[in-house]
């Protein structure tokens, strides 16, 4: 196959750029929910 | 709870759809008689552009509601939209150079195509630079719908800039621009891929920006 390298290469860096973008926002979103459920106990506690 | 359930169902979809789509790119569309194997990149490329297409009008819609209705519900729509069609549009812009590298013999040309991409490109890189330069919520909202609504001004050029000005970026007419009947399809099913990928993208990006909101509002709860 000719060019076989920038065929591989677009695909996966298509596919290497989205999962990346995913794996970010996954970790960001597991932090702020693990703030969120701080603050709403922290709000509970105090009545 | 419905944004869950629909983004959890996008994400099945495109768990059938991508190694599909994959399947049908790599064996069953035909090779390019000319181009070669490399022309393959050509259904990763064009998709990805329709998704980045896709997600700045939705900022752009987003960005229209939100000066309009004055509600913040919609700055997170737009800011979660653009974000997509930057990331997006960045991969274009590689798949571009990856595709340009064997064919143009170059990695990148000022041609008018590209340049008017590059532009995009930069009109939403400075849209998030703005919104991570200004504090106030309403303002930052404001300010970035701005960019949002006179940013889109690009799109149209992009769209008919092979047409207005010289350029040897190929040109893909509504009727398939003489594709291979297989091509076509192929095509139309990579579009309808990346369709899936680009809401997905958006809702999953959407839902972050409203927990985020929920979290600096409770944040102002115990600081008073």
């Amino acid at each position: 196959m000719e060019n076989w390298g920038y065929l591989v290469g677009a695909y996966t860096v298509a596919w290497l750029g989205v999962s990346f973008y995913l794996y970010v926002n996954a970790k960001k979103q597991k932090a702020i929910e693990e703030r969120l459920s701080d603050i709403e106990t922290l709000l509970k506690d105090r009545g | 709870m419905k944004t869950n359930r629909t983004i959890s169902i996008l994400f099945f979809l495109l768990m059938v759809m991508m190694p599909l789509n994959l399947y049908l790119i790599f064996k069953v569309a035909p090779t390019e008689r000319i181009m070669g194997d490399v022309q393959r990149i050509f259904y990763l490329h064009v998709s990805l552009a329709s998704g980045a297409f896709l997600a700045f009008t939705c900022t752009f819609v987003s960005s229209i509601l939100f000066l309009w209705k004055k509600n913040l519900v919609w700055d997170s729509a737009a800011s979660a939209a653009a974000e997509t069609g930057l990331l997006f549009a960045t991969l274009v812009l590689v798949t571009g150079s990856l595709w340009a590298r064997p064919i143009w013999n170059v990695w990148w040309t000022w041609d008018p195509r590209l340049l008017t991409v590059l532009i995009l490109w930069f009109i939403y890189v400075g849209y998030f630079l703005l919104r991570g330069g200004i504090a106030d919520r309403f303002k930052k909202a404001q300010y970035s719908a701005v960019i949002g609504i006179i940013g889109y001004i690009d799109i149209p050029v992009i769209r008919y800039a092979t047409k207005w000005w010289k350029s040897i970026h190929p040109l893909l007419s509504r009727e398939g621009g003489g594709l291979n009947p297989v091509m076509k399809n192929v095509m139309f099913f990579s579009l309808a891929t990346f369709l899936v990928l680009t809401v997905f993208l958006f809702l999953f990006r959407f839902r972050l920006a409203r927990i985020e909101e929920r979290l600096q509002k409770l944040k102002k709860l115990t600081e008073d």
